[in-house]
């Protein structure tokens, strides 16, 4: 109870009293984040690479020892690293940067944050790609026969959630990486939900691509990151070039670096990935071990206390399930924007509401036309919060 | 969206924002800046007397429909104005200032 206490601590709105249930969608920042960028600009304020100035070197490895972090989580190698503004810009990097070629297929899910869905229908309609999707059954589960039908010789790439943002499940991301590689075809895993609750090796999930943001694993806002296998970075075209990302520029050509950086065009957001080493730092600290025992122990005091209430809906599987701590729901009669600042009003307990970027899947897998109430919790919650949180919606279902 | 609405003897400024929702009908916040301190005891018969179709009424808030808009109306003058329709911050805006007339002890 202690370490938790002290874990608490560490987060000035838990200080102040509020209940925060809406971690999918950002997390909480510790104050050694925050300290950490806030030293940044009161100490080392200086633009990354090239300087000859102490402040700028002192910037530079900075930021190198943030690359070196990043990469270090999840298992990869420093020059596999492009840091970007969050998941859904190195989304777009790659939707942008791979040459395709008409008839090439991309296979995606029905259960994808728009982030994930959105760039692949772009890319269809304007490079006559046919985009493939994977439906879940109607808990949003998938069997992987799904995938094996989608996926063919003239897939390009296979990408999807590892752990979805609406459902907390977690994909089967290793056999996906099996089933793509087979046919040749790239696996790209946005993991913007995964990487707080699950530690991830790149080569255990056998991605090619992984995309990560910042702001939901304890980071700042603004910073995230896509890995990219080492041997696959020619293949693709950076999303933005100029300054940072060039080897010579003569009058009528240029030619970009044979590093990492040539996909980082412009300063880069140094402060952000300052704070996302110090995020890394921290999570580390708390350990694995505590963070995934927490989290067991979180869903399943939520599963079982909203099971219970026959006037709620619970999105997703209900037996069996394997999620991280996020559960979607419904109270009767109560839409969910009410819910939801009714759970603010009479607890101060945050949680989100409505469609969480996710139409596809809302709309025509969980038939949630209106949305749902999505609780998301971390290891800094508490059993206790739960209890209260439980108090308050049977509140707003005697009442509403 | 923004706008001056005035309340008691005074014109507080107030937002509209819109809430996650798709469609021809859409959800929404309206927030004075300030807290009105709206109390319920005093003003929900009055309340029920203008809108016909009134859902429930706790000392923490009130639950009613407007148009086809379902209010939510919290004593701070916060409300979730969900299924507007059309889906536009002016129409929600226009709700949100019906509402804060009818609570208005001094205008009635």
């Amino acid at each position: 109870m202690s370490e938790q206490n002290s874990i608490r601590d560490d987060f000035t709105l838990i200080k102040k009293g509020y209940t925060y249930f809406d971690n999918a969608a950002t997390s909480l920042t510790p104050v050694s984040v925050i300290q950490r960028i806030s030293d940044y600009y009161n100490c080392h304020n200086g633009n990354v690479s090239r300087g000859a100035h102490q402040l700028t070197r002192n910037a530079s490895l900075y930021y190198q020892d943030a690359r070196q972090k990043t990469a270090r989580f999840i298992d990869a190698k420093e020059d596999e690293i492009i840091f970007c503004r969050n998941a859904t810009e190195a989304i777009n990097l790659l939707a942008q940067g791979i040459d395709w070629k008409a008839g090439d297929n991309i296979v995606t899910t029905l259960v994808e944050h728009h982030s994930n869905y959105v760039p692949w229908l772009r890319v269809r309609d304007r490079h006559q790609v046919e985009l493939r999707i994977a439906q879940p059954n109607r808990e949003g589960v998938f069997d992987l026969g799904d995938f094996k039908k989608a996926i063919s010789d003239r897939t390009k790439l296979v990408t999807t959630g590892q752990v979805s943002n609406v459902l907390g499940t977690v994909n089967p991301v290793r056999e996906i990486a099996d089933l793509a590689h087979n046919k040749g075809a790239w696996l790209l895993v946005d993991a913007a939900q995964s990487l707080p609750h699950l530690p991830i090796d790149v080569d255990d999930l056998g991605c090619d691509f992984l995309a990560g943001s910042g702001h939901k694993m304890l980071g700042p806002t603004g910073i995230g990151f896509l890995f990219i296998k080492k041997e696959l970075q020619y293949s693709i075209q950076p999303l933005a070039i100029g300054g940072g990302t060039i080897h010579d520029v003569a009058r009528d050509r240029y030619d970009l670096l044979n590093s990492i950086e040539r996909f980082e065009g412009g300063t880069p957001h140094i402060a952000g990935a300052l704070g996302l080493a110090a995020a890394i730092d921290y999570i580390e600290k708390i350990g694995w071990d505590f963070i995934c025992k927490k989290d067991t122990q979180l869903v399943a005091n939520l599963e079982e206390g909203l099971k219970k209430r026959d006037y709620v809906t619970i999105y997703g599987p209900v037996e069996n399930s394997k999620r991280v701590s996020l559960v979607s729901f419904n109270i009767e009669n109560c839409r969910p924007h009410r819910v939801a600042s009714l759970l603010d009003e009479m607890g101060k307990i945050m949680v989100r509401s409505g469609h969480h970027c996710a139409l596809p899947l809302t709309k025509y897998v969980l038939n949630a036309t209106a949305g749902t109430v999505r609780a998301s919790l971390y290891f800094y919650n508490l059993s206790d919060e739960i209890e209260h949180f439980f108090d308050i919606i049977d509140f707003i279902h005697t009442n509403s | 969206m923004k706008k001056s609405i005035a309340f008691g003897n005074k014109n507080i400024e107030c937002f509209a924002i819109q809430l996650c929702s798709y469609g021809e009908s859409g959800d929404f916040e309206f927030m004075p800046s300030e807290s009105l301190q709206l109390k319920f005891d005093e003003i929900t018969q009055q309340m029920k007397e203008k809108v016909p179709n009134f859902r429930n009424a706790t000392e923490r808030f009130l639950m009613f429909q407007l148009r086809e808009a379902q209010v939510t109306l919290y004593p701070s003058g916060r409300m979730i104005l969900e299924n507007v329709k059309p889906a536009q911050k002016q129409i929600a805006m226009e709700i949100g200032e019906k509402i804060l007339k009818l609570a208005d002890l001094k205008s009635n």
